[in-house]
């Protein structure tokens, strides 16, 4: 999908939230791969590979993700809701930044 | 300066070649165009007084024109030429005479015998200059002998030769011998003055001329005088008395055997100017190596990256070696916010703490970005207000438009700036208001405060700055460093040789052993460090990045490179046409000599510089190079064995030392007086030729060339 944001485009990709036995985890859906982040689980080392996929990702692109609607009061869906929140905005500021070092791919973004 | 003793200005016989004309005009322009500043006219059996007098007239001060005549000489059935060359001021009575002796019979047909010349024309003092051996058609040595035996002036009888090969030749075997142009074609004049006889003493006159042939030691110091004789006072020796010497603004020889202390009286002389404040150091042959005087191991070989546009990255490199890890944000901190807010009614009222902070970095750098634009736009206006030149490119008008417009600017973007700053600052604030309500809520309420963000912002800073950091070092580490090759000398055929220094920055792929580490850097270092930053520019985005990061830092002996300049290597090398070439022990003497005398000084001392060198290279480049020193008015000492140095560089002084059993002597004299003078007995002379041909290495062949002067045997 493709939205326009301060006169930019912005791609939004889906973001969903899946569960394994107990844990729960949220999947970000990138047009090439799915990335998972535990939700249930603190394993840092995930998140951090999973934030160097999306700042690559970013080089290519501005984008957000969408969560699917799913408002049952559940404090997972909470949490995700606002995790992805405040996502959005850095994956924003973060696009700002490789675009004013001139890290982002040209023939992309021009 | 250069004689020419043989030419033609007119076709006076039916062989001579039309091209031998030349007009007054003509004439002066061709021979004031060369280096020629006396010509004799001897033109076939003719003396045209007319044409003599206005060429003399056409050509005024430029140059002396010496009246003559080429006779068709007979002796018994032989014929030869001989040129009879008299003073200007008897040109009208050679044109007497010549018209008498020619009356009745043309150019073609005149002839005369060898018994006539002589009395015909030795009334007007001439010098004789008969062709011989190859210079056809030639006298015989007895025609040439019935001449000396009969003119009163036997020292003014000279051989014609064909060249100077052959003057040389001739003068080996004891003739005084001189050769001119015998111009066949004036188009081509101009190739013949390099090949005319040299006049090392400025001759004012026919007079003067003649009375150097006849060594006439007045004249002869009266010419050497105008080259500022220099009386200098030397102690070279500490138990010998001190030496007083003439020198003169030209050539000043010191020759004699081995260890009779020309060295030492060179390094004196030295000194002596030395102290007088004339900087000016002995050149000895041998004592230097070519490789050590152009740094070939690069010991005081120093760069400075910013001339060639480099970076020298030290904060980069220091950002990229104390790099860390930046942690995210747990999962945890979200589920427990919202776990414990969902049951803390109180809490729950305070909204302010589920707020997120903001980002201000981008006001900050915006904030940067439109300042210094402004400053530029101020600079700017400052410029046009204060250059005078940029105000006499415009009008009034222009000049007023364009301050408005920058006034204008400057106003906008300070309001810019303005906003950015307040917006940055609220950021700020609000998320210290944030921050503040969250702990203290925290604190108060036990539960926990929502996150400020997930931790992604700082994450990617941390990698961006790393990725940027290596990507300049990387980008410094590729560009060229060209310098340009420094210019030595001439190797003859082999070519022009250069001084090359190529310096690279190690790039982590540079193997060749000839590239030497600039400063004391190991190499494996330099090697090291170069992959380990491109493998960390390769793994900015990967989890084991730090692990790169590491292995950068424990390179041993990383703390040596604090910056790019520690990853130079060079090589220095000599270069002809593109290739390395090393100079042989010769070549590197003739550089250095070659380097010694293209130096602008007052006073060159050389101390023995044919060492090592070859005689065509001493004749070819080096005299002509102390010949040419001394025309300017340059000093040269020189200590010599060589005697294409020391003769054919026809010194204005020699200094010839002599060791003997009544001890050390200084004799003093020049190859123009012939004699050689003690410096403390006067009586005591010594024939210079003589002195020179027995002293000197290649001492006979070099007489050959001295004939080219004035034919001195």
């Amino acid at each position: 999908m493709l939205l326009e944001k301060g006169g930019k485009s912005m791609e939004i990709h889906k973001a969903d939230i899946t569960q394994v036995q107990e844990d729960y985890f949220l999947e970000l859906k990138l047009p090439e791969n799915t990335l998972i982040i535990p939700i249930t689980q603190d394993v840092p080392r995930e998140i951090q590979k999973v934030f160097n996929k999306l700042i690559v990702a970013l080089k290519s692109g501005a984008f957000n993700f969408e969560l699917e609607e799913k408002d049952d009061g559940d404090i997972i869906y909470h949490v995700v809701t606002e995790y992805i929140s405040q996502l959005n905005a850095e994956l924003e500021d973060i696009f700002q930044e490789l675009c004013e070092h001139g890290l982002v791919d040209k023939t992309e973004n021009d | 300066m250069k004689i020419d003793v043989h030419v033609h200005t007119k076709k006076t016989k039916q062989g001579d070649a039309a091209s031998r004309e030349v007009d007054a005009n003509r004439f002066h322009q061709i021979i004031a165009s060369t280096e020629v500043k006396i010509v004799a006219i001897t033109n076939h059996n003719v003396f045209d007084l007319d044409q003599y007098e206005e060429f003399t007239h056409t050509v005024g001060g430029d140059f002396q024109i010496w009246p003559g005549v080429e006779l068709d000489v007979v002796v018994e059935d032989r014929r030869g030429h001989l040129l009879v060359i008299v003073s200007p001021s008897k040109a009208k009575d050679l044109a007497k005479v010549i018209c008498e002796v020619t009356k009745d019979t043309t150019p073609d047909a005149f002839t005369i015998s060898i018994s006539d010349v002589v009395l015909t024309f030795d009334q007007l003092n001439p010098i004789y200059i008969a062709h011989y051996k190859q210079k056809k058609p030639d006298l015989l040595d007895e025609d040439i002998e019935f001449i000396i035996n009969n003119t009163a002036k036997n020292n003014r009888v000279l051989k014609e030769a064909t060249n100077a090969v052959s003057a040389g030749i001739f003068i080996c075997h004891g003739h005084a011998s001189i050769y001119g142009s015998d111009v066949q074609n004036w188009d081509k004049y101009q190739a013949y003055p390099e090949k005319l006889p040299d006049l090392r003493l400025p001759v004012e006159s026919f007079e003067q001329f003649c009375l150097l042939l006849d060594k006439d030691k007045v004249a002869i110091n009266t010419l050497l005088d105008q080259k500022y004789p220099e009386k200098i006072c030397v102690k070279p020796f500490k138990d010998d008395l001190p030496i007083e010497l003439v020198v003169y603004d030209d050539i000043n020889i010191f020759f004699g055997a081995k260890g009779t202390g020309k060295s030492d009286i060179l390094a004196a002389i030295a000194s002596f100017y030395s102290n007088k404040g004339i900087g000016c150091k002995k050149f000895e042959a041998g004592t230097v190596r070519l490789e050590d005087e152009y740094d070939l191991g690069g010991k005081s070989l120093k760069i400075d990256l910013k001339d060639f546009g480099i970076e020298y990255c030290n904060k980069e490199i220091e950002l990229v070696r104390n790099a860390s890890e930046v942690g995210v944000t747990s999962l945890s901190k979200y589920r427990s916010f919202f776990s414990d807010s969902l049951k803390n009614k109180k809490a729950r009222t305070i909204k302010i703490k589920d707020f997120s902070t903001v980002s201000t970095q981008q006001f900050d750098r915006r904030l940067k970005v439109v300042l210094g634009t402004d400053d530029n736009v101020v600079q700017f206006l400052n410029f046009i207000e204060e250059s005078d030149e940029f105000k006499k490119s415009i009008t009034e008008d222009e000049l007023r438009t364009l301050r408005v417009i920058l006034n204008k600017a400057s106003q906008k973007l300070g309001v810019e700036a303005f906003d950015l700053f307040s917006s940055g600052k609220s950021g700020s604030l609000f998320n210290q208001l944030v921050d503040i309500f969250k702990s203290e809520i925290t604190k108060k309420t036990g539960t926990p405060s929502k996150p400020n963000g997930t931790g992604l912002r700082e994450y990617a800073r941390n990698r961006i700055a790393i990725e940027l950091a290596t990507q300049m070092i990387i980008h410094n580490i590729e560009q060229p460093i060209k310098v340009d090759p420094t210019y030595i000398g001439n190797l003859d055929d082999k070519g022009d040789l250069y001084c090359t220094t190529e310096i690279l920055i190690q790039d982590g792929k540079i193997s060749a052993s000839r590239y030497k580490p600039l400063s004391k850097v190991k190499k494996n270092p330099q090697k090291d460090f170069a992959k380990a930053i491109k493998l960390i520019s390769e793994k900015v985005y990967s989890e084991d990045l730090f692990n790169s990061i590491s292995e950068l830092n424990e390179i041993e002996g990383i703390d040596t490179i604090p910056t790019l300049l520690e990853l130079l290597v060079f090589d220095r090398f000599f270069m002809i046409d593109e290739e390395e070439y090393k100079p042989s022990t010769g070549e590197a003497s003739m550089i250095l000599l070659h380097r010694e005398l293209n130096e602008d000084k007052e006073i060159y001392i050389l101390d023995e510089p044919e060492k090592s060198l070859g005689n065509e290279y001493i004749n070819n480049v080096i005299v002509p190079l102390i010949k040419e020193k001394a025309k300017i008015g340059k000093k040269v000492f020189i200590a010599t064995h060589d005697a294409n140095i020391a003769v054919r560089t026809l010194p204005y002084n020699s200094v010839y030392r002599h060791h003997d059993l009544n001890g050390y002597k200084t004799y003093v004299g020049n190859p123009f007086s012939n004699n050689l003078t003690d410096l403390r007995e006067e009586k005591s002379e010594m024939d210079w030729k003589e002195v020179s041909m027995r002293t000197l290495e290649g001492g006979r062949d070099a007489f050959g060339e001295r004939g080219q002067i004035y034919g001195n045997p």
